[in-house]
This record gives C-alpha cells, sequence and structure tokens, in this order.
C-alpha cells in the first residue's frame, strides 16, 4: 500500500530528533584537521600531572588503598570528568601509560565484585590490569605515541565486566556437569551484577536491559541463552562461547 | 615540496574530499542515536580519528567510502554504549553546537513504535528512513544480505504500521 507508505515515512522523517542538526562549517573543519593530528595535548598533561604528584609515588606501592583519597600514583592525572558533559561521571581520569597505572589499577579493583572460586583474586586483579594497560598501548601506536587516558569509573567496569564474562562460563560449566547448586549460584551473581556501580553509571542505553536478560536465561537454565551471553561478553576459551552464531538469540530476546 | 611531502598533501586532500561531505550526516547519525544527544560530537572525532587511522583502506567510490564509514561509526557508536569512549576536547565546541540545535521529537509515538522494534529492524528502519539509505545498503551497513534487509524491513514496516495504527 504505497499511500500508507508514503504516510509513513513522511511521520518517521518528521519524528527524526536530528532534523534541526545544525553545526558550523568551520567547527567541522577544525574537527576534521585536528583528526589527523597525533594527541599531544594528552601527554603534556601527564608531564604536569608528574611534577605535582611525584612526592607521593614512593609510597604508592605500599599504600595502595590511598587511591581514593591522596593523588598517589603518577597514574593519576588529578583531572577529574565533568559529569555534565560526556564523561562518564566525575571520576578522575587515569593515564594508562603511566609507569605504576598496573598498580594504581589493581588498587581500584571493587570490594563488592565477587569472582568464582578457583580464581585468585590478586592474580585476576593483575591479569586485568595487564590486559587494560596493553590496550592503551596498543590504542597509542595505533594513534602515533599520543598518551591514553580513561576514567576511574570506566577501570571498574572493566574489573566487573571480566569478573561477569568468569561468572558466566562458571554456570556453563556447571550447567554442563549437572552442577545444580554452583550454577544457581552463578546465576545468582548475573542477577546482582545487574546493580554493579560502573555497569549502572556506564549504561549508555540498553546494557542493564540485555544483563536481566541474561540473568533471567540463568535463572531459567536455559543453555542457549547462556551461550548468547557467553558470544556478547566474550566469553571464549574452556568452558566459554561453543563458536555458534546466537546473534539472532540476542536479537529477538534482548530490548 | 619535497616529494614525500607532496605524497602527504595528495593524502590528505583526497581524505579530506572523501569525508567532509559525510561529516554532518554522521554527526545527526550518532545524535539520532546517543543520549544524551551532545556525545554525538564525541563520537564523530572518534570516527574522523579512527577513519584517517585506516586511510589506505579508503574506497575508490562514494557509495563504497560511505558505507566504509557508517561501518566504522557503528563500531564507534557500540563502543560509546559499552563506556569505552574516550573524551576528546577538540569536541567540545561541536558540541555545544548539537546541544543548541537538536530539539525534542514531535512525534513520541513514531520513537515508542520503533522501540518496540528489535534492536537490528529498528537500525534497518532509521539507516533508510532518517540517514538516507537505500535498502540493501542499510542492510550491508547492519551485516544483511540485500534479500533478508528487503524481507526484514518489509515486516518492520508493516510492524510500525500496525503499532501506529
Amino acid at each position: 500500500m504505497p499511500d500508507d507508505f508514503d504516510a509513513l515515512h513522511k511521520r518517521m522523517s518528521l519524528a527524526d530528533p536530528a532534523v534541526y542538526l545544525h553545526v558550523d562549517d568551520d567547527t567541522l573543519t577544525r574537527l576534521l584537521d585536528e583528526s589527523k593530528r597525533p594527541h599531544v595535548s594528552v601527554r603534556r598533561r601527564l608531564f604536569i600531572g608528574v611534577s605535582i604528584v611525584g612526592v607521593f609515588a614512593i609510597g604508592a606501592v605500599a599504600a595502595p588503598a590511598a587511591a581514593d583519597v591522596l593523588r598517589a600514583f603518577f597514574a593519576q592525572t588529578g583531572t577529574f570528568g565533568n559529569a555534565e558533559m560526556s564523561e562518564e561521571d566525575s571520576s578522575e581520569w587515569i593515564d594508562l601509560l603511566a609507569p605504576d597505572a598496573r598498580e594504581y589499577i589493581a588498587s581500584v579493583y571493587p570490594d563488592y565484585l565477587p569472582v568464582p572460586s578457583g580464581i585468585d583474586a590478586q592474580q585476576f586483579r593483575l591479569t586485568v590490569a595487564d590486559s587494560i594497560i596493553a590496550t592503551a598501548r596498543t590504542t597509542s601506536e595505533q594513534e602515533g605515541g599520543g598518551g591514553v587516558l580513561q576514567q576511574r569509573t570506566g577501570l571498574v567496569r572493566s574489573f566487573e565486566q571480566t569478573a561477569y564474562g568468569e561468572w558466566i562460563r562458571t554456570w556453563l560449566v556447571a550447567d554442563k556437569a549437572g552442577d545444580l547448586v554452583a550454577r544457581d549460584a552463578a546465576a545468582a551473581v548475573m542477577q546482582k551484577a545487574t546493580t554493579w556501580p560502573a555497569f549502572v553509571a556506564t549504561d549508555g542505553g540498553g546494557i542493564i536491559a540485555r544483563m536481566q536478560t541474561f540473568a533471567d536465561a540463568a535463572h531459567d537454565g536455559d543453555r542457549d541463552g547462556m551461550q548468547a551471553a557467553a558470544q556478547y561478553n566474550l566469553v571464549d576459551g574452556p568452558g566459554g562461547w561453543d563458536g555458534v552464531d546466537r546473534d539472532s538469540w540476542i536479537t529477538e530476546h534482548t530490548p | 615540496m619535497t616529494a614525500l611531502t607532496e605524497m602527504f598533501v595528495d593524502e590528505t586532500s583526497a581524505f579530506d574530499d572523501a569525508i567532509r561531505p559525510l561529516m554532518k550526516p554522521l554527526l545527526a547519525y550518532f545524535a539520532r542515536r546517543i543520549t544524551p544527544a551532545e556525545d554525538a560530537a564525541d563520537c564523530l572525532s572518534e570516527t574522523l580519528v579512527v577513519l584517517w587511522r585506516r586511510r589506505n583502506s579508503l574506497p575508490d567510490n562514494d557509495d563504497d567510502v560511505r558505507r566504509w564509514a557508517y561501518g566504522i561509526a557503528k563500531g564507534v557508536l557500540s563502543n560509546m554504549r559499552r563506556g569505552r569512549m574516550r573524551h576528546r576536547a577538540l569536541a567540545d565546541r561541536l558540541r555545544a553546537e548539537v546541544v543548541a540545535s537538536l530539539v525534542p521529537p514531535a512525534d513520541h509515538y513514531i520513537a515508542d513504535a520503533l522501540s518496540q522494534l528489535n534492536a537490528k529492524d529498528r537500525e534497518l528502519v532509521t539507516l533508510i528512513v532518517w540517514d538516507g539509505f537505500g535498502v540493501a545498503e542499510a542492510g550491508a551497513v547492519v551485516g544483511l544480505k540485500p534479500d533478508a534487509a528487503r524481507s526484514r524491513y518489509s515486516r518492520a514496516r508493516a510492524r510500525l504500521r500496525e503499532t501506529l495504527r
């Protein structure tokens, strides 16, 4: 019915949120030019930070718990997010290429976050920290050698995300082994994960809703749904995603 | 001008010519899909950086450039939604302009109807109606073959009509 379609098309066009979007051409030109430059400003900020916080650095490794209250690490820039702009929240920007970034990242591991039995908590912290730093180094190399910053909340989120993945794996392994106690325990953590603060703080739309879908699958003993969770959350390796594409399950079952 | 400098200028010029016409459409693409919409400025900034980094893959013709650029934009959008986006100060001014020119949609029923579609269908429909892609082209951006895109688009349209009735 072409008339119906034309009417729908017209109505949708009028509902376009960007229908009146207007930006200055000079702004776009500047942005285009800037995109080709290495991001030296971040590195300059690092040098300023080092000169200010250096006196705290010696004690930093011995007292990582002080990270919340003191600028105890070189990795801390002293620059905080502005929640009114695009940042995740008002947490501090952290220099991921700083010499003590590994220690700083390990220090922000949140107390509320459980890891499955069999995983050494200290090793988990360092493995996640190493992964974050490796990614930052790759990003820096790809962008021509500039510094890489991430907000503290983003680091906590990485811990949450990695732990979440391990709980999905735990569920799958327990399910396969017929260990319903372990499976239910993992399902309970997955339900709780929908309230983990960094997940909630960085949800730009639909992430918690999707996690709830996976938590429901865990609770219902839906192995297919849990394999979709493993695929979506990149839970590879032994006991993880079986390699079967379940994109359609995710599309159909999540908002 | 040395041969090397000349090569860089040529490369820059080709990149600018190909990408500049896509900047406003890409900004609108992000503004339609992100909350808050002003984060579209950071997404555009990040997209430009990635496009420049991958300039060796810049396709030859405009249609392919557009598909290529939106494919990268889709990845940037995904990163933003997962909280992995880094803020770039150079996008500050653009962010302010986006805030100033965006208006809330007048027809909330459309937004509600769209929200009832699954994610892939919604993306397909909005790429076609708002971003101006053809059905097959939009399908390529979201990873669908042309026949599958046509069939899904037809179903999604029927569902929208039904919801809005």
